[in-house]
Formats: C-alpha cells, structure tokens, sequence
C-alpha cells in the first residue's frame, strides 16, 4: 500500500494516497467484514466476496507501477537541471495508470452494486452525515 | 530554534544539509511569509509548541485530518524558509525563492481542500444506489481537470525556485521541499 500523501494524489488522482476513494475509502479487508455482516451465510456471499477480492486484484495490479512513478517524480524534484520536459512522460504515464484504475474500480463498483439489494447497499455505504 | 523545535523530524538528509542556526530575523518572529488568517488566528491563540504537538500527530485523535494536514504543511514550509534563509547568501534571490515557497504553500493548501471536497462528494454519490455512471464520470472529469492544473502550477513553482538556486543551494533546499511535497492529505 502507497503512503498516502498529497504528492501522490496530486500526481494519480484519486487512487494516489493509497485509498480505494470509491468505496468510502474502506479496505477491501474491510468490505469483507461488512458484507459477511450483511449475509452471514459465506455461500449465497460468494459473489460479493469474488467482487471485493477483484476489486483488490485491480488495485494492486497497479500498486508497484504507481509506487515506481511516485519515486520517480519526487526524485526528479531533487535534481537542479530538471526541466519542465522530464515532467511531462512522468504526467503522462501517472495520467493513464489513473484513468485505468479508475475504470476498473468504477466498472467493479457497478458489478458490486448488482449483487446487492438497495437497503444492503446504504447498510454497506451509509450517505455522510451532511448529505443525508 | 523555534524552527528546529517546531519540525516534525529532519528531512532525509544528513546534519551537513541542515540549517546550522536560525537567522536573526526568523530568531525575532519576523518570518517572511504571510501567514492565512485562520493561521494566524491559530498562531495568536495557542502556543508553538503546542502547534508543532498538532502537526506532529500527538494529539491527533483530537484534531481533525484536515487541521492537522493544515499545520503540518506550514511547519514544513515553516523549516523551508529557515533552510533558505541558511543557505542563500543573495537577498534577492532568497527573497524571490521565499516567495514562491509561499504560493506552493498556498497551492497545496488549495489542492488539499479540492481532495477533501472531491472524497466529500464521492462519499455522498456512492451512497446513493441510484447514482450512475455518468454522474462518477463527470466528478471524476471535474477533479481531474483542478487536479491536472494543481500539478501544472506546482511544477511551474518548483522550476522558479530551481532557477532561483544554484546547484549547492538546491542539494540543500531540496529535502525542505520533498518534505513539503510529502505531507498527508487532510
């Protein structure tokens, strides 16, 4: 897991800092203990449980590419003769391991809400106080 | 000493790279920063010590993510300046490169509020089990597009402090600014 910090999400987005944003920010470890709360039976869970462990495969595919990249860059802020020019590869490639990760996580986030009833998804994912 | 007191932990580098002594000037409490208003509302009410214990997470579980990040960000651009101020000799230059720090300080503190908001409303959006794809997408686009610019401009900052150093000076500052650039998102 990257350690999240404000480079990182400034360089990947939103899955810069380490955390699965689009699942209220909880661990895939998490989700699991949530879900089994909602269906104690691990069997009529199985396909909830595949999507979460899918949603953990998509994120860690990426996890040491990303790492790499966020070395990278902080290494090239150390260096005096950086130009603007050895940014922009560094943007560009952050960029595209961003939109990938964000559709696979918002293509699971869809699959996972499929599986579930609409009362299991607010149990799972209660709206914030300040938008209730 | 203030400042030397007031840094979390040295930035990862050895003793030959860090300030030997607090200019007189920052000695006296004339930083050459403006300081936000919430900041130096802070500043006038609570002490420096207890600022850093803020910043430095020991009373965390009391402050919010979003305080504490807050805090964080001017101790290090805090330990920033006193770094320039002990290895840039030229008062112009010095002056020039304390500037910019300030509008990175300025930068980050803003990007750091567009990630709380962005998060704020992916909270709410995911709850909704009628939410669409097309309602993630165009949140999705829109902090995309403050986040890509945020990086352009912060990019752009560190090139004007670049150009403001010579070599030596940079080897020296540049540990200032990794720790800057690396603090934990409110």
């Amino acid at each position: 897991m990257l350690i999240a910090l404000l480079i990182g999400y400034l360089i990947f987005g939103g899955s810069g800092g380490g955390g699965l944003w689009l699942f209220g920010g909880q661990t895939t470890h998490q989700l699991h203990k949530e879900v089994a709360k909602l269906e104690p039976d691990k069997e009529k869970r199985k396909a909830v449980d595949d999507t979460v462990d899918q949603i953990e495969q998509a994120y860690k595919s990426t996890e040491s590419e990303r790492a790499k990249l966020e070395k990278d860059a902080l290494a090239a802020f150390e260096q005096h003769d950086a130009s603007g020019e050895q940014f922009r590869p560094l943007a560009t490639q952050a960029d595209t391991i961003n939109a990938n990760v964000n559709k696979s996580l918002l293509d699971l986030r869809f699959q996972l809400r499929s599986e579930l009833s609409d009362a299991q998804w607010r149990q799972l994912f209660p709206a914030p106080a300040s938008s209730k | 000493m203030q400042l030397r007191q007031l840094r979390c932990s040295p930035p990862d580098t050895d003793s030959a790279l860090t300030p030997p002594a607090l200019p007189k000037r920052l000695a006296s409490g004339k930083v050459p920063r403006r300081r936000s208003p919430t900041s130096r509302a802070i500043m006038r009410l609570v002490p420096i010590p207890l600022v850093a214990a803020l910043a430095c997470g020991a009373c965390a579980s009391h402050v919010s993510p979003e305080v504490q990040s807050k805090a964080t960000l001017e101790v290090k651009v805090e330990a920033m300046h006193g770094a320039v101020a002990a290895n840039v000799p030229d008062a112009q230059r010095a002056a020039r490169i304390n500037k910019t720090i300030n509008q990175l300080e300025a930068e980050l503190d803003s990007f750091d509020n567009v990630l709380i908001n962005f998060q704020s409303d992916v909270l709410a959006l995911n709850s909704r089990p009628d939410a669409t794809r097309a309602d993630f997408d165009t949140l999705l686009t829109q902090y995309d597009q403050q986040r890509v610019a945020a990086r352009k401009r912060i990019i752009q900052l560190h090139l004007e402090m670049i150009a403001a150093t010579t070599e030596e000076e940079w080897k020296k500052l540049s540990p200032y600014e990794r720790e800057v650039l690396s603090i934990p998102p409110g």
